[in-house]
């Protein structure tokens, strides 16, 4: 009896070893915590998830988070803080960029990297931050694209039937510049004296062939095409083909000169064109930043297939602010799950790719806005969504 | 036919015997916990309800007390066991279209991701509600058999293995 009390307690004390030991292990990724690390720049990784719980931008505190459901991770994003031209003397702010891309994860990628160098090309040239300026940077990130497509057409002809939606935020001298092309939502959370504490405002026009208004524009711009918007699997599609009716990328329904072999069929059209059918001009919305806004959500259209604007808001409100773009996550994947009659640690089993089948890719940045402090510093950042994830195929 | 109905009660005994066992020793261990006597009693009181609940559905002879787990059938929203997901098979307009449980392991196969392709080209990604397959149930189960013989046989070689 008292060899078994022995074994008893080494190993109750093994137990005991075990529950103390995260005690004095330093807490990274609890919600509270917060402890700054090198490696924690830039963002890290847990199977399909990547997230920033916090970091700090020129007005205020970001969080982000990315989850992968295609083969190859098809989201991107990008929050750059401090300046914004080239020059000392230019304007000073935060650049908030979520790229939805479709049919391959090519165009984001590249709009990733060029279009906030755009931005700040144009705002040099104007020595100021201005719809006019975002506005030039997309057509001249498009314009770069269409020649990288030209220079790839005859061994990757492929690279004509990718496109991506485009959602950029600016944060400057109290205003937001919401520029938008595509499907992917902004929503700002405002102090509310209501029941809720806060309520949630729309700032960005969204282009998605499932809203009548779309449909309307996009038959009065070709009058002359019956088929403009079909539907098809119950969803609207901009000639049968994709959801959105702006995008950057998409070379194949922007020129004729794509719309032709060596271009897979089911991507040509049987008829040719001269005016392009999607456009990549975004919907331009200036917001003057008020003491009741508090945060913005920045989302890819996988959060908002899943949550209301209001129930975004909500959680953003009632939850600590480290890791609230996880927390959006994991909030889309559970009711992702019980859509598809399963459980949540179940749907995390699940490989990439196949994924797709229960969720989109979501990306989520949520930028806090903070009343100015004199003793502030300005926090300079440069971060992009899912550095770490699979970037190869499987 | 008649089933035997019952639950075993021997490691809710042994545990209650290593409990006392324990408080008559108390001094020989190497330490306390934090608040010993609540968690055991709550375990305690919590089996106590179980037991009465089980033996109420024994006795009774209403038989939605008994056995309420068969019910998932009926009722699609019932969730769905740790492990498995619903999945539809058939044309959901058809007279053969079925619910079936499936380990979500089984999924991430690849002759599982033909079927799945199948349910693409016919619905897109945005479907709601379950998955739906839109093929024949003896071609499902076909299907099915082979994936658990795989996974069975993977199983049982990790046991060998392993011991």
């Amino acid at each position: 009896m008292n060899i078994v009390d022995d074994i008893y307690m080494m190993l109750s004390g093994n137990n005991y070893l075990n529950m103390v030991k995260p005690c004095w292990k330093p807490s990274v990724e609890g919600d509270g915590g917060c402890v700054r690390k090198s490696g924690d720049q830039i963002g890290r990784t847990d199977g399909l998830l990547w997230y920033k719980d916090l970091g700090a931008h020129v007005s205020g505190e970001f969080s982000m988070a990315v989850i992968q459901a295609n083969n190859l991770l098809e989201d991107q994003s990008q929050v750059e803080s401090g300046p914004l031209s080239s020059s000392s003397s230019g304007p000073y702010g935060t650049f908030i960029g979520v790229y939805d891309g479709h049919g391959g994860p090519e165009t984001s990628r590249f709009v990733n990297e060029k279009l906030f160098a755009n931005v700040k090309k144009f705002a040099t040239e104007d020595q100021e931050m201005s719809a006019d300026v975002i506005k030039k940077a997309f057509l001249a990130t498009e314009e770069e694209f269409l020649s990288v497509v030209r220079e790839q057409w005859q061994y990757c002809p492929q690279i004509a039937s990718v496109g991506t939606c485009c959602l950029v935020g600016v944060i400057c001298n109290g205003l937001v510049y919401v520029a938008n092309a595509g499907d992917s939502r902004v929503v700002l959370g405002r102090a509310d004296r209501g029941v809720r504490g806060v309520s949630a405002v729309q700032l960005s026009t969204e282009h998605n062939a499932s809203y009548a208004s779309v449909r309307d524009e996009l038959q009065s711009m070709h009058p002359d095409d019956p088929k403009i918007v079909v539907l098809k699997h119950n969803v609207w599609r901009v000639k049968g083909l994709v959801q959105v009716s702006r995008s950057i990328g998409d070379a194949y329904l922007k020129k004729q000169e794509f719309n032709r072999e060596p271009l897979l069929a089911k991507f040509r059209l049987s008829k040719p064109f001269s005016k392009q059918i999607l456009n990549p001009e975004p919907s331009i919305f200036i917001h003057k930043l008020n003491p009741k806004d508090q945060f913005l959500i920045f989302a890819s259209d996988g959060l908002w297939e899943h949550l209301s604007n209001e129930e975004a808001v909500d959680i953003v409100h009632n939850y600590p602010r480290s890791g609230i773009a996880r927390r959006l996550v994991k909030a889309a994947l559970q009711i992702a799950a019980k859509k598809r009659e399963m459980r949540y640690s179940d749907l995390k089993k699940i490989d990439r790719g196949v994924r797709r089948h229960f969720h989109d890719d979501i990306t989520v940045v949520v930028m806090f806005i903070d009343p100015p402090l004199p003793n502030r510093t300005r926090s300079l950042v440069s971060i992009k969504g899912s550095r770490g994830l699979p970037r190869t195929n499987l | 036919m008649k089933k035997i109905r019952g639950f075993l009660v021997k490691r809710k005994v042994f545990s209650l015997f290593r409990y006392i066992r324990r408080k008559s020793h108390s001094s020989t261990t190497t330490y306390r916990r934090l608040n010993p006597s609540r968690r055991t009693f709550s375990r305690f009181i919590k089996w106590g309800s179980k037991l009465k609940s089980k033996a109420r559905a024994i006795c009774s002879k209403n038989p939605s007390f008994r056995s309420g787990y068969l019910r998932v059938r009926d009722d699609p929203l019932v969730e769905v066991p740790k492990g498995k997901m619903a999945v539809y098979v058939g044309q959901e307009d058809g007279d053969d279209y079925e619910r079936v449980l499936v380990p979500v392991i089984y999924i991430n196969h690849p002759l599982f991701g033909q079927l799945l392709r199948k349910a693409e080209d016919e619905y897109g990604h945005d479907h709601p509600g379950g998955i739906t397959i839109p093929c024949r149930v003896s071609e499902f189960e076909n299907v099915k058999t082979r994936i658990a013989a795989v996974c069975g046989g993977r199983k049982m070689m990790l046991w060998k293995r392993g011991v």
